[in-house]
C-alpha cells in the first residue's frame, strides 16, 4: 500500500506542479447589465464550505478517523451605490462554533484609492486572503497557513487599497487590532506560535495599533508576486487601569507582551496547464525572553516557514475548462522554534516537514472533490506520521 | 524611511488626483497617447438607441479636420461583491462594475483598450496593459482562452470585458457612424 502511494506521489511529482487558483468562468451575459444600471442597489448572497475526513495511519495500532463538517460560510454583500458596499461572511466552524470572518464597508473613490474598514483579512501570505476550498489544493489548508500565518487571520481595522495601473501593482495598507498575548495566562505558545493570540474582533483588547500591508505585482502573463508585512506589539490585559507613573508595574506589564514583525512573500506562476506556487514567511518576536519568564510559555523568538507546490490541470472534456482533474504535490517546512531565547530549550518537535500529494476533481467552477495523503515528520522524529484525507468543497 | 514615506505619499496623491479626472478628460488623454505625433480633437456624439445601455459617452476623433477614429467610455461588470467567484449566480446585481475606454479607427477596429476605473477588490489583473493589447486590430469575435489569454484570478472580469467589447463592437458596426457624426 505504502509503495503504491509513494509511486503515485512520485508520478504526480513528475507530471505536475501547483496551484489551483481556479477562478471561475462566466456564464452571465452582458446583456443583463441593463438591470444592474437601472438599479444600482444590489444584494448578493452566497456560500462556501468544506467537509473533511481525516484518517491517521499508524502501523500496528488502531486509529480513529475524524469526520468533520469543517466549515460552512454564508456570505452577504450589499451595494448601496456604485461606490459603497458592505460585505460579511458568517461562519459555522465544526458545525457548532459561530464566527464572523469578514464584515467591512468598502468605499471606492477610484482605481487608486479605496477605503475599507471593519473586520478585515490580514493580507499575509496567500491562503489567508484566498481561503475558499476551490482556490487551494489539498483537503486541508496547508499547515503553514495554520501555524505560521494563523489563517483565517482577521481583526478589526481600517485602511486603503487600490491599484497603480501603469506599474501593474495592487497595494493594501491597513491599521489593525493586534494579537492578544496575555489575558490572565499566556495566549501565545511554542507549538502554535501566534495562533492563540488572534482576537477575531470579539471584544478585542486594543491599546496600540498594528500595521500591515501588501504589494502584489501582476504585470507578467501567468505570474503573480506578492510581498507583505505586519508590524505591531501584542495587547495584554495588564495595562488596563495601570498608573502611568508606576514604573515597576509598567515593567511587569511589559513582560506580558511581545513585539511582532512579519514579512512574507507569495509567488504563483501558471504556464500551459501547470501551476507553481511558493509561499514563505519569517516572523521575528522581540521580548520573548521576558514573556516566557513571566508567563511560563515557550514562545520562540523567530518563526519561519515556507512551502512550494506544483499542480497540473487535466481537463476531462476537450476544449472545456471543467470538469478537470488537478494532481498536485506540496512540500512544507515550518518551525515555530526556528530561533529561541537563552532561557528556553529549542523543541525539535516544532520543526515540521509535511509532504502532501493528492488529486482534486474540479467538477464545476464551484465544486471540488479532493483526496490527498500526507507524510508529517518533525526534526525530533524522522519517522513520518501518515494521514489520509478525503473531502469536498463548494463555493457559489 | 521617512523620506521613502514622503515620496510614497506624494506619488499616491498624484495617482489619486489623476483618477478623479472626468470621462471626457480620460478619453482625451488616452487618445493623445494613441496618436502621439498628431494633434487630436474629440467631439461628443449623441449615443444611438441601440448603444444607450452600453456606453456612457462616445466621441468622434478628428485630426486636421479629418475623422481618424472613435472612442467610447463604458461600464462593464467586474467580479462579484466579495470575491471573483461563482458567476453562475443569477443575481447579476451582485457584481461590481468597472469603467473602460475603447478607441477605434475609422474601420472600427480596436486601436486601444484601457481600464479607466477599476474600483473592485478582485479581478483587477485585467488592467494589465500587455493583456489589453490583445484586442488591438479587431472589432469583435474575442473569446477567452482562445484568442485572448485567460487570467487566473480575474476570469470573471476578463469574461465580462470580452462580452462587452464584442457587443459594443458589433453594434457600432451596424450603425451609420458617418450620419451620426455629421
Amino acid at each position: 500500500m505504502k509503495n503504491i502511494l509513494l509511486t503515485a506521489g512520485l508520478l504526480f511529482a513528475l507530471i505536475s506542479v501547483s496551484y489551483g487558483q481556479t477562478y471561475l468562468d462566466s456564464t452571465i451575459n452582458s446583456s443583463t447589465k441593463r438591470i444592474l444600471f437601472s438599479d444600482p442597489n444590489a444584494f448578493a448572497i452566497g456560500s462556501y464550505g468544506e467537509a473533511h475526513y481525516n484518517q491517521d495511519i499508524v502501523e500496528g495500532t488502531y486509529q480513529n478517523g475524524n469526520m468533520d463538517l469543517h466549515r460552512i460560510i454564508m456570505f452577504m454583500g450589499y451595494k448601496f451605490n456604485k461606490n459603497l458596499q458592505f460585505f460579511t461572511e458568517i461562519e459555522f466552524e465544526h458545525v457548532k462554533e459561530v464566527y464572523v470572518e469578514q464584515a467591512f464597508l468598502n468605499y471606492s473613490i477610484n482605481s487608486a484609492l479605496n477605503l475599507k474598514g471593519g473586520i478585515l483579512l490580514i493580507p499575509m501570505g496567500y491562503v489567508n486572503e484566498f481561503h475558499e476550498p476551490t482556490l487551494f489544493n489539498g483537503v486541508e489548508r496547508p499547515g503553514f497557513d495554520k501555524y505560521i500565518i494563523p489563517t483565517t487571520w482577521r481583526e478589526m481595522g481600517f485602511g486603503l487599497h487600490g491599484i497603480f495601473k501603469r506599474a501593474n501593482l495592487k497595494y493594501q495598507a491597513y491599521m489593525v487590532n493586534g494579537f492578544n498575548s496575555f489575558d490572565g495566562s499566556a495566549r501565545l505558545s511554542g507549538s502554535s506560535g501566534l495562533r492563540g493570540g488572534r482576537q477575531k474582533a470579539a471584544k478585542a483588547t486594543f491599546r496600540t495599533p498594528a500595521f500591515t500591508g501588501k504589494l502584489t505585482f501582476y504585470g507578467l502573463n501567468g505570474l503573480r508576486l506578492g510581498v507583505s508585512g505586519y508590524y505591531g506589539n501584542t495587547e495584554t490585559s495588564m495595562f488596563d487601569g495601570l498608573d502611568r507613573t508606576d514604573n515597576m508595574a509598567i515593567q511587569t506589564a511589559d513582560s506580558s507582551r511581545v513585539g511582532i514583525a512579519m514579512a512574507s512573500f507569495n509567488a504563483h506562476y501558471s504556464i500551459k496547464n501547470f501551476d507553481f506556487t511558493a509561499v514563505g514567511n519569517i516572523t521575528s518576536i522581540s521580548n520573548s525572553d521576558a514573556y516566557n519568564e513571566f508567563t511560563g510559555a515557550t514562545l520562540g523568538s523567530q518563526i519561519m516557514g515556507y512551502y512550494t507546490e506544483a499542480a497540473y490541470r487535466i481537463p476531462l472534456n476537450r476544449g472545456e475548462q471543467y470538469p478537470r482533474l488537478i494532481p498536485f504535490v506540496r512540500y512544507e517546512n515550518y518551525d515555530t522554534h526556528h530561533v529561541v531565547g537563552d532561557r528556553i530549550a529549542m523543541n525539535d518537535n516544532y520543526n515540521r516537514e509535511i509532504l502532501t500529494t493528492g488529486i482534486g476533481l474540479h467538477i464545476t467552477p464551484g465544486t471540488i472533490v479532493k483526496t490527498d495523503f500526507q507524510w508529517v515528520k518533525t526534526a525530533a522524529n524522522a519517522k513520518p506520521t501518515n494521514i489520509l484525507n478525503v473531502g469536498f468543497g463548494f463555493w457559489f | 524611511m521617512k523620506q521613502t514615506l514622503k515620496i510614497a505619499s506624494i506619488l499616491l496623491g498624484i495617482v489619486v488626483l489623476v483618477g478623479f479626472a472626468t470621462p471626457e478628460k480620460k478619453m482625451k488623454v488616452l487618445v493623445s497617447r494613441v496618436w502621439k505625433d498628431r494633434v487630436v480633437e474629440l467631439t461628443a456624439l449623441s449615443i444611438p438607441n441601440s448603444l444607450k445601455a452600453d456606453i456612457i459617452t462616445m466621441s468622434k476623433i478628428t485630426s486636421g479636420g479629418k475623422t481618424i477614429g472613435y472612442a467610447c467610455y463604458t461600464t462593464a461588470f467586474g467580479c462579484r461583491v466579495g470575491g471573483c467567484a461563482a458567476p453562475t449566480n443569477p443575481n447579476v446585481q451582485s457584481y461590481e462594475t468597472f469603467d473602460y475606454i475603447v478607441v477605434y479607427d475609422t474601420e472600427l477596429n480596436i486601436k486601444k483598450v484601457d481600464i479607466a476605473n477599476y474600483g473592485g477588490q478582485y479581478g483587477y489583473e485585467i488592467c494589465r496593459p500587455k493583456w489589453l493589447r490583445q484586442f488591438i486590430g479587431k472589432n469583435n469575435g474575442f473569446e477567452l482562452n482562445k484568442n485572448i489569454d485567460g487570467i487566473s484570478g480575474a476570469t470573471v472580469s476578463a469574461q465580462f470585458l470580452i462580452d462587452d467589447l464584442n457587443a459594443v463592437g458589433a453594434k457600432l458596426k451596424s450603425i451609420d457612424l458617418y450620419a451620426l457624426s455629421n
